[in-house]
């Protein structure tokens, strides 16, 4: 044993020295077997069975076991001694990372006695400091949650996440998407690059607080999405779902059509779903196999002159574990589809894009994972995994003619553009897990994870040339592309040690991770090395496994991203101005250079968030559990670039809404130098002339949660968070690496200091679901109520005013003075089952917003007004506060299901 | 639906009440289980059923019966029409 540990310590040294993020992927049942007097029984055979095959232990001198690296799923747990009952625990769920801990006590009889265990429903882990939440396959199943598309969507059902941003986490970069543990995300912006399939979910964990070293890259949460196996027994699942916009209702009320004309219930027009599912054995307790294949096709009525908008996906999942002993298992699973779309927007923009004018999409992606782990007997295993995927989506026009904008608003031609944007990203993942009696117990883990991910963007004007007509005739042209590369290179580490002494568990742990970015030809751009520590305890507070206290410290870093230090690579062209005639002939008059203007700074530091968070859990009459968490976390290393050698003057502009002198800056010495910027930390920018604002973003949260385990027909969960995010740099996509907020005084300095968009004081969510005796009726349902995010009102000042080389948009009022309405939605999942056997059938109907809410999400905030232009050259003139969106209103899907 | 069920073998509809499923929502590392209780499933994608007929599920012969061949039926179809989709459904980029 002690050879073999070496050996993997070894190889895992080595590892560290080549290009690998390790999150677990397997949880442990570890338990005591005991006598009705409760004193130990050492030598008892303990049996653990699962979806592919049986364990046996005996129980060592303490009559303690523990199987680990176990697949999530369900095992039934049973315990013999000659001379004693056996005693069964049935139904365990194994879910990622969790440990389930059990006492099996044996009564004095013989073995041919069986004994049903039926106390002990839920566990409370009393040795982690990590708060999760966890969506289970039968959660998934049984809610009415959207499935259009699960990689952006099933974050935002856990509490404390809204709009993709996390416990005030950026909704960009923030989170961490995995896929059986592989990074989905693009790694340009870190947003979700793949899609799949909802229905090969095995389980969602969400994690986000207190969590290990093991996890990194995120300063939100961590979305870590297991998917279904095969095991002993053939399984199946056929499902079909449908929907067409006579399902779907119309939620404009007269108030918001009068403020904005332009505002529809627009929603699909037509949705075909269908899976077929196939799982089992190839060799029983030896080989599994595992295949989903699912297409959906789906058109909506877009918003503006657009009728149809398209997307269609065939997609293909086969999985293979293999366990040629009961401690190794092999498994590679890979994913292929072809995802596209027709109708995207062309140039003209959403308002003014007709059918002829839009760009269709090309998008296919193969995901790749293989994995291996070995169990080395009771104390150790060792996982080791490749994974990544290859993906590229092409825009291409439906009419290949030039753009053209008249000076009367109105557009012509095709789409104006095309596009292709390439991705390939690899990861290698190793961890060893290593139980340890020294002073307590030791459950220590180290790992490594090497990461290559390449990034390739190019566009370009359709027949190179964008054309400006006045009257009809042809005026001027413009000339641009760009063809930019990178490369991300991550290097990480970690070493974390759950520490056991009585009933006080200390959870220590440090992460590094190395990030390099590399250009075309390996010129490197970006380095920073970061070493995050993560620290706590979880006390049991009664000894009884029922209840816990844990408190953490830990820093968080973001992934890897292009787009931090994308704008200082070259492949911009020069934008070219020409003059225009008849018959798109042009002359160049003009050529502004598009050499970057952009130079990275020696000594930047990777975007970081350190977190502080206390919490209480406790498990009640047996289904129980209840929850109450303090969060605090504070946003560090924002990068965005400034103006190298700016100096500022002050200047007074009119404030139009309260009609008094508001104070902007003027760019004070633009003749004597040249408008370069460096890409660098911006949390203590300063700028001469007009100041230094203290740039921040503060989150500080009581989380609270109860959630009752499926039993008596019935489950569900509630939670509510009462939150506060403030600073001046928001968490939305404003907060964009390239957002040039900071490249004048006039987006940070000016009323910048408030309620960010995304904060969200109140927020509720439930799920309740129920199914009906007799009759077999399953209602489901999602509630939630939450605050509307903020917005602030801007005026906009002209290149002229401020001395720059484009307009400067600035708030007449502080950040997050109104906030949009209060979102009150319910989703409805009805069903009726049928059961023969093992076959289950369900026809149900889902009703996301049932209530059909038009509740106003965003609003327009330009003063004194904004105009927006439509088609046919009329225009839209919006008020300040006027509507500009809306909730999606009520649509009914109807689904059919087969499955055993 | 109606299809599918007539394919189903007598045996298979006479089947014992299926048994509850894990429970749904963890918050926290904790685990949770579920009671052994005797209700049937009300979402039980995996619910389990007599011996007989869980023999059934763990062998090939499976495949033999009328409930083992809809499953391949509606397989190959959903397969086939995926394949399908992904020929005739396809916008290749214009540069690929």
């Amino acid at each position: 044993m002690s050879t073999v540990f070496r050996a993997c310590v070894t190889a895992l040294v080595l590892l560290i020295g080549a290009p690998a993020s390790a999150q677990t992927l397997s949880g442990t049942i570890a338990g005591q077997v005991l006598d009705a007097q409760g004193q130990v029984l050492p030598g008892a055979s303990v049996t653990l069975t699962g979806r592919t095959g049986s364990n046996t232990q005996t129980s060592d001198a303490s009559g303690e076991f523990r199987f680990i690296g176990l697949a999530p799923g369900v095992y039934n747990l049973r315990a013999e001694l000659s001379g004693f009952q056996q005693a069964e625990q049935t139904g365990i769920t194994v879910s990622i990372g969790g440990t389930a801990q059990f006492k099996l006590t044996l009564n004095v009889g013989g073995v041919t006695e069986n004994v049903q265990v039926t106390a002990n429903v839920v566990t409370v882990d009393t040795t982690t400091t990590a708060t999760d939440n966890k969506l289970s396959q039968d959660l998934l199943f049984a809610m009415p949650m959207s499935r259009t598309n699960a990689a952006v969507s099933i974050l935002n059902y856990s509490p404390g996440v809204n709009s993709g941003s996390a416990f005030g986490g950026s909704a960009n970069s923030g989170n961490a998407l995995l896929l059986d543990g592989v990074d989905t995300r693009d790694p340009e912006g870190g947003t979700a690059w793949t899609f799949f399939n909802y229905n090969i979910i095995e389980e969602v964990q969400v994690g986000a607080l207190g969590q290990p070293a093991e996890y990194g890259g995120f300063s939100g949460a961590v979305v870590n999405t297991i998917t279904k196996s095969g095991g002993n027994r053939y399984s199946s699942l056929f499902e079909h779902r449908y929907t067409n916009k006579s399902l779907r209702g119309d939620n404009v009320s007269a108030d918001v059509r009068k403020q904005n004309a332009t505002i529809r219930a627009s929603g699909v027009d037509k949705l075909n779903d269908y899976t077929v599912q196939l799982g089992g054995p190839l060799k029983k307790d030896k080989a599994f196999f595992f295949a989903s294949i699912q297409r959906y096709a789906i058109a909506q009525d877009p918003d503006g002159p657009r009728t149809i908008r398209t997307e269609v996906s065939p997609r293909f999942n086969v999985k293979f574990t293999f366990q040629p002993t009961a401690s190794d298992t092999l498994t590679a699973n890979v994913q292929y589809d072809q995802y596209n779309q027709t109708g995207r927007t062309g140039l003209p923009g959403v308002n003014n894009t007709t059918d002829a004018q839009t760009v269709q999409q090309d998008s296919p992606e193969i995901i790749w994972n293989g994995q291996y782990r070995k169990v080395l007997g009771t104390s150790s295993f060792f996982e080791t995994k490749f994974t990544g995927y290859w993906g590229y989506f092409d825009l291409d026009p439906v009419n290949p003619a030039s753009a053209r904008l008249d000076d009367s608003g109105k557009w012509s031609g095709g789409a104006g553009y095309s596009a292709q944007y390439d991705r390939v990203r690899n990861q290698l993942n190793a961890s060893l897990n290593r139980y340890i009696n020294a002073g307590g117990t030791h459950n220590f883990k180290f790992g490594v994870e090497i990461e290559r991910s390449k990034i390739r963007n190019r566009f370009a004007y359709s027949n190179g040339l964008f054309f400006y007509d006045i009257g009809g005739a042809p005026y001027l042209a413009y000339g641009y592309s760009y063809d930019v590369e990178g490369m991300n290179k991550r290097q990480s580490a970690y070493a974390q040690d759950q520490w056991t002494i009585g009933r006080f568990t200390a959870n220590i742990g440090v992460r590094y991770d190395g990030i390099r970015g590399e250009g075309s030809g390996g010129r490197e751009y970006y380095n920073t090395n970061q070493f995050a520590p993560r620290v706590g305890g979880a006390f049991d507070l009664t000894g009884r496994g029922t209840s816990v206290l844990r408190a953490f410290y830990g820093h968080l870093y973001d992934g890897a991203v292009f787009s931090t230090w994308n704008r200082a690579v070259p492949g911009i062209s020069d934008y070219v101005i020409y003059e225009a005639f008849p018959g798109n002939k042009v002359v160049e008059i003009d050529r502004i250079s598009g050499a970057s203007k952009y130079t990275m700074a020696d000594d930047i530091k990777h975007p970081r968030t350190d977190e502080i968070n206390v919490a209480f859990e406790q498990q009640f009459r047996g289904v129980w559990k209840a929850s109450a968490t303090y969060i605090q976390r504070t946003n560090r290393n924002f990068v965005n670039s400034t103006l190298i050698g700016g100096q500022w003057s002050p200047i007074t502009v009119n404030n139009p809404k309260t009609q008094t002198p508001l104070t902007a800056y003027r760019w004070a010495n633009r003749s004597s130098i040249q408008q370069r910027f460096l890409i660098d930390n911006v949390d203590s920018v300063n700028f001469p002339g007009a100041g230094n604002p203290d740039i921040y973003r503060d989150y500080r949260g009581a989380m609270f949660v109860l959630s009752r385990a499926y039993a008596n027909r019935m489950q569900g969960q509630i939670s509510y968070v009462f939150s506060k995010t403030t600073g001046n740099l928001p968490s939305s996509s404003q907060a964009g690496f390239a957002s040039s907020q900071f490249e004048t005084p006039n987006g940070s300095l000016i009323n910048s200091d408030g309620r960010v968009p995304l904060d969200r004081p109140h927020e509720f969510k439930a799920f309740v679901g129920y199914q009906v005796p007799k009759v077999e009726m399953a209602f489901n349902a999602y509630f939630r109520a939450i605050s509307g995010t903020t917005y602030t009102g801007f005026t906009r000042l002209t290149s002229g005013t401020i001395n720059w080389t484009g307009s400067n948009d600035v708030f007449i009022e502080p950040q997050g003075s109104n906030r949009n309405d209060f979102l009150r939605l319910l989703d409805l999942r009805v069903e009726k089952v049928f059961n023969a056997g093992v076959n289950r059938f369900g026809i149900y109907a889902d009703l996301e917003n049932a209530l059909n809410s038009g509740v106003v999400t965003a609003r327009s905030t330009r003063w004194p007004t904004n105009t927006l232009t439509n088609v046919d050259g009329s225009r839209v003139v919006l008020q300040p506060g006027y509507a500009t969106a809306i909730a999606a209103p009520r649509q009914i899907t109807v689904g059919l299901r087969w499955s055993f | 639906m109606a299809l599918v069920a007539s394919l189903l073998s007598p045996g298979l509809a006479a089947a014992e009440p299926s048994a509850p499923t894990s429970s749904v929502l963890q918050t926290g590392r904790a685990v949770v289980t579920r009671q052994a209780v005797t209700l049937k499933a009300p979402q039980a994608p995996k619910a389990s059923a007599s011996a007989a007929t869980q023999s059934n599920l763990e062998s090939k012969s499976f495949f033999k019966t009328k409930a083992g061949a809809a499953t391949l039926i509606l397989f190959g179809a959903g397969v086939g029409f995926a394949v399908y989709s992904s020929s005739s459904d396809r916008i290749r980029g214009a540069n690929r």
